[in-house]
């Protein structure tokens, strides 16, 4: 029998792990940052990244932000599978957007298109990708590319000229590459999977003595 | 998708049974199909995932009737892909503007879909 991805949790089942996952980067990240601003000095010039962004309120806020919703989420998330045992459809597609926006948010203040963190967008794609398909790694990266260049937009403002505009080029060309691939990857491991559950079932009826 | 021993449409009379798992399993039915559209039952769930799968096209099955391709079609394909390919070669290599950036989704867009079917119009079964 194919499995139903509705019936049988799945989505549900991806997302709490998410969850988990948010919580340790929450952790892991909140004490980097923090760590990072205790180690500049008082009335010193941040040049690093956007201007005015690594400060205790943008990082304290950013902070809160994501652990209030991933919060709500993961109560949501563990009540829905003590009752329904399903969550909606449309649900991993704004899970999948949250985490590319508090990446996004995470830029300015680590170094714009300098910082080490752009690395965690091939995160959130590789493993939307592989959970549900071509289609959000598609929709991921789409999104992905709208909000970096928003990064660089702040960044360049308000000249908006890039003087490594080929790199960054390339940057964004290589993220893409990866999201379609593992998008392909996975779609071509459902389509193998239906195969095996579709003769599981033929081997089924046949041995029963029907004919599918 | 229909199984191997149900699939009695394959091509040339060749082993239905094999003919879904041609070329990596990928089915090349939606190339050149063998029955007029209006022959076939329409599928009834737009998704193909559900537990029966009514036409040969399996889990790539869309509710939109098939068609032979044409020579068109291909020049089209090549067409854009070209054109994609230099205008993504062009933003890389002469642009310093960071809106061109929101121009690469739609370039690299069109660029994939093209080579996919491009792709699959040369490695279908003749």
């Amino acid at each position: 029998m194919l499995i139903s991805r509705k019936t049988s949790g799945w989505d549900l089942n991806n997302e709490l792990s998410k969850v988990g996952v948010r919580w340790l980067l929450v952790g892991a990240v909140g004490v980097y940052l923090f760590y990072r601003l205790r180690l500049i000095p008082a009335n010193a010039t941040v040049n690093v990244g956007v201007a005015g962004t690594l400060n205790y309120v943008y990082i304290g806020g950013f902070l809160a932000l994501t652990a209030l919703v991933n919060l709500g989420s993961h109560v949501f998330l563990v009540v829905r599978k003590r009752t329904t045992h399903t969550i909606s459809r449309k649900f991993k597609y704004v899970s999948m957007a949250f985490d590319l926006i508090m990446v996004t948010a995470l830029l300015p203040p680590t170094g714009g298109r300098q910082s080490m963190f752009f690395l965690v967008y091939l995160i959130v794609i590789v493993s939307n990708g592989m959970r549900y398909g071509m289609r959000l790694s598609l929709i991921a990266l789409i999104l992905f590319n709208i909000l970096y260049v928003g990064v660089l937009f702040l960044e360049t403002y308000p000249s908006l000229v890039l003087q490594d505009f080929s790199t960054e080029g390339l940057k964004i060309l290589g993220v893409w590459f990866v999201g379609i691939y593992i998008g392909y990857l996975a779609r071509r491991f459902e389509h193998l999977q239906n195969e095996v559950d579709h003769y599981r079932k033929m081997i089924r009826e046949m041995s029963g003595g029907k004919r599918p | 998708m229909s199984g191997p021993v149900e699939n009695g449409q394959g091509r040339g009379g060749s082993s239905e049974g094999e003919s879904s798992l041609r070329r990596g399993n990928i089915n090349f039915d939606v190339l050149e199909p063998e029955t007029p559209a209006d022959e076939r039952p329409a599928p009834t769930d737009r998704s193909g995932k559900t537990e029966e799968l009514p036409s040969k096209r399996g889990i790539f099955d869309t509710d939109r009737k098939s068609s032979a391709i044409r020579p068109h079609h291909v020049l089209l394909w090549v067409t854009i892909f070209s054109v994609s390919l230099l205008s993504l070669v062009a933003i890389l290599t002469t642009a310093s503007s960071v809106i061109w950036m929101l121009a690469l989704p739609v370039v690299l867009l069109s660029l994939v879909w093209s080579a996919i079917m491009l792709g699959l119009y040369k490695a279908r079964p003749r």
